[in-house]
């Protein structure tokens, strides 16, 4: 089974410090152990709200030290790397699918 | 004639055993099949912990996989040590293969971004998508 993830739920669950982290954690630890789900969708809506949202906090994280220094040069390879991280911190994959129904990646 | 091992210790923040980083080095040379550490740096990072920062006489390419392992054989979330790698050879990878092992090196070792403050994305989006 493979269910469509929002964008609060990504990121809530992969930032420990935000707020519906519980809530979040939660979520996803019944779709695994209830639906068994396999894999999760997103949407390019949750690219846009990911790459809007992590800017705007970007002064709020603080990166692991030693990876940090090759990232401090430009703000767009921090972002990215927050904006993968919160992907590949989930416990299952997760596929972009178009308003077509078409994969993106 | 092998170049000495420097070891630079900042020891008025932290202290760590003599034997994490030997077993380091002797890993290090496990991996690599040579004798490939030029330097060994630790220090304490307030939000992180210890931090021990191997310098190493490989390319790019070969100190990031060298890296990737080793924070697969010492993961952060079990250690609670960080592992760094500054190589001395060529800069043989991009900027975007860069961010990847950036990416694959926190996601193995289990270390994550942290928040500096309190975040609440559940209320920024509600915000940003009009609802209430």
């Amino acid at each position: 089974m493979t269910v469509y993830l929002d964008t609060n739920i990504i990121i809530g669950y992969c930032f420990e410090e935000d707020q519906s982290r519980r809530n979040a954690d939660r979520v996803v630890r019944l779709l695994l152990e209830k639906l068994c789900v396999e894999r999760f969708h997103a949407s390019p809506l949750t690219l846009v709200e990911l790459y809007s949202y992590i800017p705007r906090n970007i002064d709020k994280f603080k990166l692991p030290p030693e990876l940090k220094d090759f990232l401090e040069v430009d703000e767009e390879p921090k972002i990215r790397v927050r904006v993968k991280e919160s992907f590949a911190r989930l416990p299952r994959p997760i596929t972009l699918i178009s308003d077509t129904g078409g994969m993106l990646v | 004639m092998k170049t000495p091992i420097s070891q630079v210790h900042d020891s008025s923040t932290f202290m760590l055993d003599p034997d994490v980083t030997l077993l380091l080095s002797h890993l290090a040379r496990e991996l690599t099949g040579r004798d490939v550490i030029r330097g060994i740096v630790t220090y304490g990072d307030p939000d992180y912990d210890p931090v021990i920062r191997l310098v190493v006489d490989l390319s790019a390419r070969e100190a990031l996989e060298l890296w990737l392992k080793l924070v697969k054989l010492i993961p952060y979330k079990r250690y609670g040590v960080v592992i760094g790698v500054r190589w001395l050879g060529k800069n043989n990878v991009s900027r975007d293969e860069l961010v990847d092992y950036v990416i694959k090196i926190m996601v193995e070792g289990g270390l994550r971004t942290t928040a500096l403050e309190p975040l609440d994305v559940v209320r920024e989006l509600r915000g940003e998508r009009g609802e209430r």
